[in-house]
């Protein structure tokens, strides 16, 4: 029995609690009655983490306690809102959910000594290359984007696991090449950069990003690898240069797709002012900031607003349902649970005690922040309109799957931290 | 590394922080700017889910409810095409109309929040619309409806001294119930069903308007009822000539008979004895030319400018022809001036808003709306509409063991078709408590056709007051 144990399972208890009491406000306000059967679902969503929280007890005892609570939190509400939006769809992301804590439950068991990962970084790059990429050639089109795989009636979105071993493979590259990419030796025009041999890495994953945007027309991934792999960069290496000549090559990048390609200055033209277009293109975007801004300082209540009207709401625009009908207090502690994910995260990269540790953690935890930043100044109008879902709390079963083996990972570079680099 | 670990944690910090103060402009600053957008359609879709209050009519009929349709209401309509123009309807698909559009605040039971007590009890109680309480009468309606029958027109009965509209019936109405299976038909009907004729027809008023030239030449003392004048076939004015109806030549007769017997080239002298200016200001005082107070939209009744009318045009201004255009309303507010000792009180159909509860909100007090003769005009002119029922042109409206007060008109409409039957009066003459305007479109002489309508009516309602 650690501490930390206890403090989670108190965490669980209040969320569980949470998502009972969600279940049984928009089963009231939308049919006025209460039959029992509704609670099976969120009964069996609380099991899972039940399972999560005894998984964690047996293979990572002393990992961090906030991580789970906070996930399930955000789980909870997703499914409170999947159900007031689309409750058919409950099923289906409630088992997506139990592949998900299985897949965490694997992940604790067979890489809590997670620097194994290291010895095979070349195979999850190229693994990561060929499922980001993979939609190019056998992708189908959704809304005007590339990103799905389809086998018969079954569909997956390669870039969410994609990430994840982008990540393990940059943090094993960056972890050996690091040092040597921080030294310039080779100056023209005033400014110093390492040896251009060493410049593969930054040039192959800008072609990689645009590539996405161009192939798949998938801005917000592009955004979010060029944006991780900037991030990474900055930590192994420090050097400021890196990120402005990275954020340089992708504005350039995705300046010339603006001119090149139509649904990317769509989307631009979208953002800049939808109200021009409210019935047609604007359409998406200015029904979900009707939503968010209906939902004013308390929300309409669960189940009393109208978040249907957006197209996607259930997926892409979940957040804007939940500010619709719990309020700015619903929509700022979400994102505020982000951040504390957030915080945890990289608070953990800074406790890590070895190198690859330190840049797994950050890395898994950018790309977790980057993504909600994306989805949510998206759906917000903060920045243009991109497809990515928001972690945890989106409907769809490659989203679940792959943030519960990036939580997985989180904690299990927690538990070695914690146990003072003794693996659990 | 560590450092660069804390810059990234403050790039996210400050991130998010953005965010969160984009939320607060969205959710809180610009909220009302954006949600007003007109294609934003929660307005619309969360008063779906209100149940609107009830329209109850003076004897407690109820004229509009609610029934539940998943999670939200519709309206139920129990008495029809019957009350349709009064109530208009309240559809998603074809907007608002009647008092369900000029009350759908009350009827919403939208409350002022002032206070944040008010917000608070804004957000416990579940919103439950108020009622309103109506002057209209479903007896009386039904008997009005059933006097009109099947004839283009309308009728507007009202209690002179309080404003009330007891009753107000147009003719063709539609069935609010049923909208989807008929809108079609409704829009492109050239009847327009749709249209509530009794305040928003303008037809000519013919000689229905005598009654405002007599007022007029009255109060100015241009004439008294004993001045004679000569009544030929017709009268030469300004290079054109007057007629009476079917070309009747009535000789020499005092004023009051002339009213009774609706002699135009009579009137004709009149009306150019008393000058276009008069005439004018008389008919504004009556309220031509301005908008009537009221719970449904009203057309505007119109006269020409003094100066636009040549003396020909005066002349028949003065009998009701011409340019001028008039609602049924406001030819039954005319009525309402004479049997009211020279006082028009505001018209209203609602009496009272109360809410679920059965609270009175909102009592509506007996107003007078405007003067346009003295007490002494009036009564002189009622006494003279009577003998207009008595043995003049209204005969037809006479009822036994009461005194009636009215006048017959026959418009020519400006498409020379068929006159227009109008009949305008009010009973019992010594004490009125009912004042009838009726219109028959196209329907023939006024005396024949609209005072046996007007006739009906004042009975059915005489027998309600006494009851």
């Amino acid at each position: 029995m650690t501490s930390e144990r206890n403090q989670e399972f108190l965490g669980l208890f209040l969320v569980i609690t949470l998502l009972l009491f969600g279940f049984a406000l928009v089963t009231l306000t939308l049919t006025r009655e209460l039959p029992q059967e509704i609670f099976a679902l969120p009964g069996a969503l609380a099991a899972l983490f039940f399972f999560g929280h005894l998984a964690m007890r047996l293979w990572v005892p002393k990992s961090d306690p906030f991580f789970l609570p906070i996930v399930s939190c955000l789980i909870s509400l997703g499914l409170i809102m999947i159900y007031r939006l689309k409750p058919e769809l409950v099923l289906v992301q409630v088992l997506w959910i139990g592949v998900g804590t299985f897949a965490l439950i694997t992940t604790l068991m067979f890489f809590r000594n997670y620097n194994e990962l290291e010895n095979y970084k070349y195979i999850f790059a190229i693994f990561g290359l060929l499922l980001l990429l993979s939609p190019i050639f056998v992708g189908k089109e959704v809304h005007g984007a590339k990103l799905w795989l389809k086998f018969g009636s079954f569909s997956f979105q390669p870039s969410e696991v994609a990430k994840i071993l982008i990540v393990i493979f940059l943090a094993a590259y960056l972890k050996e090449k690091g040092e040597l990419l921080s030294l310039s030796r080779w100056k023209r025009w005033k400014i110093s950069l390492p040896e251009p041999k060493h410049w593969g890495p930054l040039l192959t994953m800008w072609l990689i990003s645009l590539a996405i945007l161009i192939f798949q027309k998938d801005l917000g991934s592009s955004l979010l690898f060029f944006g991780l792999f900037l991030g990474m960069l900055y930590i192994a290496t420090g050097r400021v240069t890196y990120v402005l000549i990275g954020l340089g090559l992708f504005l350039a990048g995705a300046a010339s797709c603006y001119y090149l390609f139509p649904h990317v200055a769509t989307r631009v033209d979208v953002w800049i002012d939808p109200w021009v277009d409210v019935a047609g293109r604007g359409y998406q975007i200015v029904q979900s900031l009707f939503a968010i801004s209906s939902g004013g300082l308390a929300g309409s209540g669960l189940g009393k607003g109208f978040p249907q009207t957006i197209p996607a709401v259930h997926t892409d625009f979940i957040f804007s349902a939940l500010a619709e009908e719990t309020g700015f207090f619903g929509a700022a502690g979400v994102i505020v649970l982000y951040l504390l994910l957030t915080y945890r995260g990289l608070r953990l990269s800074l406790s890590a005690s070895d190198g690859f540790g330190k840049l797994l953690a950050s890395g898994l935890t950018t790309v977790f922040g980057l993504q909600t930043l994306v989805i949510i100044g998206g759906v917000t109008k903060a920045i243009p309109l991109t497809g990515v879902t928001l972690p945890f709390m989106s409907y769809g079963g490659s989203s679940i799957l792959s943030n519960f083996i990036l939580l997985g990972l989180l904690l299990a570079v927690s538990q070695k931290t914690a146990a003072g680099g003794e693996s659990g | 590394m560590d450092r660069r670990i804390k810059h990234l944690a403050l790039f996210f910090m400050a991130a998010f922080l953005l965010l969160i103060i984009d939320l607060t402009y969205l959710q809180i600053f610009a909220a009302e700017k954006i949600t007003s957008h007109p294609k934003n359609t929660r307005d619309l879709q969360s008063e779906l889910q209100v149940p609107r209050g009830k329209i109850i009519s003076s004897d407690g009929k109820v004229l509009a409810k609610n029934k539940r349709v998943g999670l939200n209401y519709a309206r139920v309509y129990p008495f029809g095409n019957l009350t349709s123009a009064v109530i208009g309807f309240n559809s998603v698909n074809y907007g608002r109309t009647g008092l369900e559009q000029t009350f759908n605040g009350n009827l919403l039971g939208k409350k002022k929040v002032a206070t944040i007590e008010d917000y608070i009890n804004q957000i416990k109680e579940e919103r439950i619309g108020n009622d309103l309480f109506l002057t209209l009468d479903t007896r009386l309606q039904r008997a009005a409806a059933e006097a009109l029958g099947d004839k283009n027109g309308a009728v507007v009965v009202l209690e002179p001294k309080t404003g009330e509209i007891l009753s107000m019936v147009t003719y063709p109405r539609y069935d609010p119930n049923n909208l989807k299976e008929n809108w079609k038909s409704l829009v492109s009907d050239p009847e327009t069903p749709l249209i509530n004729r009794s305040t928003q027809g303008l037809y000519p008023p013919g000689s229905s308007f005598k009654v405002v030239t007599s007022a007029a030449a009255l109060e100015t003392e241009t004439v008294t009822p004993e001045k004679v004048y000569d009544g030929p076939k017709e009268l030469r004015v300004y290079g054109g000539r007057v007629t009476n109806y079917a070309d009747q030549g009535f000789g020499e007769m005092p004023f009051q008979k002339a009213l009774a017997v609706s002699c135009n080239t009579i009137f004709a002298q009149v009306g150019l004895e008393l000058g276009a200016q008069n005439l004018v200001k008389f008919a504004r005082k009556f309220g031509l030319n301005r908008d009537i107070p009221f719970e449904l939209p009203v057309e505007r009744s119109k006269i020409p400018s003094p100066r636009q009318m040549d003396k020909l045009e005066l002349a028949w201004s003065a009998v009701g022809q011409g340019r001028i255009l008039v609602t049924p309303l406001e030819i039954a507010l005319v009525g309402a001036a004479i049997a009211n000792d020279g006082e028009i009180m505001r018209p209203r159909l609602v009496k009272e808003i109360r809410d679920y509860k059965g609270n009175v909100l909102d009592r509506f007090e007996d107003k007078v709306w405007v003067r346009p003769v003295s007490r002494e005009t009036a009564q002189t002119l009622g006494f003279l509409m009577v003998k207009v029922v008595d043995e003049g042109s209204g005969r037809r409206a006479k009822i036994a063991g009461i005194s009636v007060a009215g006048k017959t008109g026959t418009a020519e409409p400006a498409d020379k078709k068929r006159t227009h039957a109008w009949f305008v009066g009010f009973a019992p003459a010594d004490d009125p408590q009912v004042v009838v305007a009726v219109v028959v479109e196209h329907a023939g002489v006024g005396g024949a056709i609209a005072a046996p309508i007007a006739k009906k009516i004042m009975e059915a309602a005489l027998e309600l007051v006494e009851n």
